[in-house]
């Protein structure tokens, strides 16, 4: 569950019985109706439930900066990876797809892919779907043996395995700078 | 209607895939010129039907106060029309685009290749 709906229900939880409480009395108080011990008791458990909430709050807000630490730090390496990887690549773009099968970038994507995930940012996660997808119908080609005398050139899922790969790298970038004037 | 980065990307995919297909081929250039703060270092175009495209290593002046100033590396793309003596700017591409630098990674390696480098030695 997100942590913003888990604060949002935490919240309305005890609105509703309090509204309940007010519009039908006799559902929630016994006989007696209202006392002062009643009341007394209503707000110590408002107080303390208002304490439980803040500290969710506060748990929650420490794992999204301490995710949002661990990305910062760890972002401009990986997008360097992703440039090398990009000028591969487009360096590559003549070699036959046999030779393409030996060459390192197809598994480095992979792992770099994990290690985006492992940053939690969730602004990246419709590139890094894209980057899976033309990474896979690059490797069915790939596997496909009819297809081994083709040049990388000629496989489109190639070009738009580096398109997703570049955009990657600038939305990296962008995010980066965001954070940079968040903090 | 304006282009977008994702346009821009796409075209920009599709020249670096020409150029490693050796449909286009790439030569040295003068056209771009870059501006107050920015330096061109190399630049090189290519020409599909009417259009030009140069592809330029810049390094721009970036000011760290009134007077210290670093240099900052990147690449820039620009679209230009019309002939030898008459030549105008159309577009240029969004300088943020990482793609920019393979096609000069690329271009590079094309007039190398085109003006055979290596040719006496190997």
């Amino acid at each position: 569950m997100n942590s913003k709906t888990l604060l949002l229900v935490s919240i309305l939880v005890p609105c509703v019985i309090v509204g309940v409480g007010l519009l039908k009395p006799e559902l929630v108080l016994d006989d007696d109706g209202l006392s002062v011990s009643v009341v007394w008791s209503f707000i110590g458990t408002f107080i303390s439930y208002l304490g439980f909430v803040f500290s969710l709050f506060a748990l929650l807000e420490v794992r999204s900066l301490s995710n949002r630490y661990f990305a910062k730090r760890r972002l401009p390496e990986i997008k360097k990876k992703l440039e090398v990887i990009a000028n591969r690549m487009t360096e590559s773009g003549g070699l036959e797809l046999v030779k393409i099968r030996t060459e390192r970038f197809l598994g480095e994507i992979t792992v770099l892919v994990k290690e985006i995930r492992k940053t939690k940012v969730s602004d990246f996660s419709p590139t890094v779907k894209l980057v899976i997808a033309h990474h896979g119908d690059l490797e069915k080609s790939l596997r496909d043996d009819t297809s081994l005398e083709k040049t990388a050139n000629d496989v489109e899922a190639y070009w738009s395995l580096l398109r997703a790969v570049t955009q990657l790298a600038d939305e990296i970038d962008q995010q980066h700078a965001g954070d940079l004037a968040r903090l | 209607m304006s282009y977008t980065s994702e346009d821009w990307r796409n075209a920009i995919a599709n020249l670096i895939q020409r150029t490693s297909k050796k449909s286009v081929s790439w030569t040295t250039s003068e056209l771009f010129k870059g501006d107050a703060w920015t330096e061109v270092d190399r630049s090189f175009e290519c020409a599909v039907n009417d259009k030009l495209f140069v592809v330029s290593e810049t390094r721009r002046k970036h000011y760290l106060d009134e007077d210290v100033f670093v240099w900052n590396g990147g690449y820039d793309f620009s679209v230009f029309t019309g002939d030898k003596y008459d030549v105008a700017l159309l577009a240029s591409a969004p300088n943020d685009l990482h793609i920019i630098g393979n096609l000069f990674g690329a271009a590079a390696a094309n007039f190398a290749h085109n003006s055979n480098v290596l040719g006496d030695l190997l």
